[in-house]
């Protein structure tokens, strides 16, 4: 097992909510009026804590603000109960419909902390759409040498152990069409191939920013506020001088003023809009909380006749871009078909249904094969994402309508996704989607269904994982019409001491899972802010 | 809209589409239109917990044995049932406080008869609902006309089965769960 970093982590103190690396407590907060930072940093997922490590590192004071709970491999027991800890909206995040279901980390390490290893590059084909529509100029060029670095320090390597039969199954099914498939890298070292990536590593092995960034950045001066929730940023006269936070106690709350220079707001695709829109800066830029992209994902499953046992083995390790670039012929967009884990809780959620449906899809639990299609959404004119709107200082809303476009692409996905577990030796299969009543035993069954079936997300189950966009980055002037949010540099311009480190940076989505990108993007922009700070 | 129109199929849509065709649109509309007078302090966190009104627990312990067709629960009344209740009280803490405000409004609306009639659900009175009974109100909500209610069901299931599989005593057969090793490992952690 690797070594804890948090193994000499203080006794809490009350709940816990500054962390400077060698002391925990909650009354110091009581007495912070007067402490100024350099930088502030909302969020620690693979933005936030990439940024406060390089920020912390080049000697400036680095506060890092975390609205979720510290948990670490201590706490990560493998028991589902931990998911309402864990993800936004104790795991019940949804776009404003509840169409999509949105799985988004909650906790320090943020999503990073929760996801399931998969690491890729930004893909080129994005990069030039990027380049042309956006004008940000050779990105992969400049996000090299980071990715280079990043991959060194978290170990990201294929996975080159066998793939679980989740994953066999992908691979086997696309080798018998004749599909392209692909093995996962995973950012992890002396992996234990437990499977249950998503409530968090026990063993340390995934080499998320809560083993890494967070505790070097620590270590170098930074402090870490977590149970700490900012809730708009404190400006004047066109200058940001901080953020005023949120502190939940004891059962009440309380505000917490913090000074600083600079912010960098790093809190998700989701939130990071959501405090803009809360600071009125949205008056100053109506593309806060813009094109919003999820990869929303279809799930299709299947029952085989030997055991698939889901649950166990590295989640991800094989991929499928056979349809992630058609043709624009083809009048659907891209997506990407990976594996999706089945723990007991989680699968039933995929499952759906209910009464003794439910029950007897449960009993053949570890016989069934999950798979997901990614929709790579915002790069077609009928793909514009959604918008996210703040409702006074109580909830945050994302509304994202699903396109004739999209509608069209989940309907081939799923038939794709069952063409494959058909040809690796599936028995049946079942699209999760409210209509979907039965298992089709073939590929004509399900044809027969979906031709008549209505792909509505309010019937059809869709989730994401990648939540993108909302401050998305341009290299045209603010004031030009094909403007975003943030400038290259990840400066925010209609205010001085604001920059976005986050996929909320992203102009479409990526087309394939963030993380790395997340974090080579995030690299690139605090090197940057740091030489010019 | 003539109140009487709202009775027929085309009124009941035509008036929840001018609510917002959301689910925070028509349970905020109904919530003020016609629960207004119910709203006040009964809805309270407390100890890290969410308290249910009475009709809303009793809602939910009697959708449960309907979600999850477990047979040893012969009776939803049960105090088995009372760990999953009290297991989504916890979850409902973790919601943002909108959507812990949507969800109780649909649990009172679902709870109410006059609603019930105004969607075209089964009139039933809650506590007489048994596992059939629950079973079929859960497919009226799956398939219904709106899209709201079909958000609905995905919710109250969604939450209702994770929480119910989360414990191990109702993990299907075969289910191996964390593997042996890791299993030995934590224990020997523990006894340390």
């Amino acid at each position: 097992m690797i070594s804890d970093p948090w193994s000499d982590r203080p006794a809490w103190e009350s709940d816990g909510l500054l962390f400077d690396g060698q002391n925990m407590s909650y009354s110091a907060t009581q007495n912070m009026n007067n402490i100024q930072y350099d930088i502030v940093i909302v969020g620690s997922g693979p933005g936030g804590a990439v940024a406060a490590e390089r920020l912390a590192q080049a000697g400036l004071a680095v506060a890092i603000v975390e609205a979720g709970p510290l948990m670490t491999a201590s706490d990560f027991t493998g028991s589902e109960s931990i998911y309402q800890h864990l993800y936004q909206d104790g795991m019940f995040r949804a776009t404003a419909d509840s169409g999509i279901h949105i799985l988004q980390g909650a906790c320090v390490g943020g999503s990073a902390t929760v996801n399931w290893t998969s690491c890729f590059r930004l893909p080129q084909t994005t990069a030039q759409f990027w380049a042309e529509k956006y004008h940000i100029n050779d990105l992969s060029s400049q996000l090299e040498p980071y990715y280079v670095e990043l991959e060194k320090y978290l170990n990201v390597k294929p996975w080159l152990n066998a793939p679980n039969n989740n994953n066999e199954i992908l691979q086997k099914g696309t080798q018998q069409l004749g599909w392209s498939s692909g093995v996962i890298q995973r950012n992890v070292k002396e992996c234990w191939d437990l499977g249950y990536c998503g409530l968090g590593c026990p063993t340390n092995a995934k080499q998320s920013p809560l083993v890494t960034f967070i505790p070097q950045a620590l270590k170098h001066g930074a402090h870490l506020y977590f149970n700490t929730q900012v809730k708009r940023l404190i400006y004047d006269k066109g200058q940001v001088s901080g953020v005023y936070c949120e502190i939940a106690s004891f059962g009440k709350k309380s505000e917490l003023p913090l000074k600083a220079r600079h912010v960098v707001l790093a809190g998700g695709a989701i939130n990071t809009p959501a405090i803009l829109m809360r600071s009125q800066l949205d008056k100053l830029n109506p593309n806060i909380g813009r094109r919003t992209f999820l990869h929303p994902g279809a799930v299709c499953l299947a029952q085989f006749d030997f055991p698939i046992n889901g649950s166990s083995g590295a989640p991800q390790s094989i991929y499928s871009d056979e349809f992630l670039w058609p043709d624009i012929s083809a009048a659907r967009c891209g997506f990407k078909m990976e594996a999706v884990p089945l723990q007991a809780g989680f699968a039933s959620g995929l499952l759906g249904r209910h009464g003794n449906h439910q029950f007897e899809d449960m009993q053949l639990l570890s016989h069934t094969h999950a798979m997901i299609s990614l929709l790579r959404d915002g790069f077609e004119t009928e793909s514009q994402g959604g918008i996210v709107q703040v409702n006074g200082s109580r909830s945050i809303k994302l509304y994202y309508p699903v396109s004739a476009l999209a509608s069209n692409t989940f309907k081939f996905a799923i038939r794709s996704m069952a063409q494959c577990q058909f040809a690796a030796g599936a028995q049946r299969v079942r699209p999760s989607h409210l209509q979907a009543n039965q298992w089709f035993a073939s590929i004509q069954e399900l044809d027969a269904f979906l031709n008549n079936a209505s792909y509505d997300p309010a019937r059809l189950s869709l989730g994401s994982a990648h939540v993108m966009g909302g401050c998305p980055m341009s290299g045209y002037n603010y004031n030009d019409s094909q403007a975003g949010v943030v400038d290259l540099n990840g400066i925010f311009n209609q205010i001085k001491g604001l920059s976005v480190a986050d996929a909320s940076v992203f102009p479409t989505s990526l087309g394939v899972n963030p993380q790395l990108t997340i974090m080579a993007m995030s690299a690139m922009l605090s090197d940057n802010l740091a030489k010019n700070f | 809209m003539k109140p009487r129109d709202m009775l027929s199929t085309s009124g009941r849509r035509n008036f929840l589409k001018r609510a917002g065709l959301s689910l925070a649109g028509m349970t905020a509309l109904f919530g003020v239109t016609i629960f207004a007078w119910e709203q006040g302090g009964d809805v309270t966190p407390q100890s890290g917990f969410v308290f249910f009104n009475d009709n809303e627990l009793q809602l939910i312990q009697w959708l449960i044995p309907g979600i999850v067709w477990d047979f040893k629960y012969t009776d939803s009344g049960d105090a088995n049932n009372r760990p999953i209740v009290q297991s989504l009280d916890q979850h409902m803490i973790k919601l943002d406080e909108g959507m812990q405000s949507d969800v109780h409004l649909l649990l009172r609306i679902l709870s109410s008869q006059f609603i019930q009639f105004f969607l075209g659900l089964d009139k039933s009175n809650f506590v007489e609902l048994n596992k059939h009974k629950t079973s079929q109100f859960l497919d009226q909500l799956r398939h219904h006309r709106l899209k709201e209610l079909r958000a609905a069901y995905k919710l109250l299931i969604g939450m209702t089965n994770i929480h119910y599989y989360t414990l191990k005593k109702n993990w299907p057969e075969n289910y191996i769960g964390l593997p042996d090793a890791y299993t030995l490992f934590l224990n020997k952690k523990k006894s340390i």
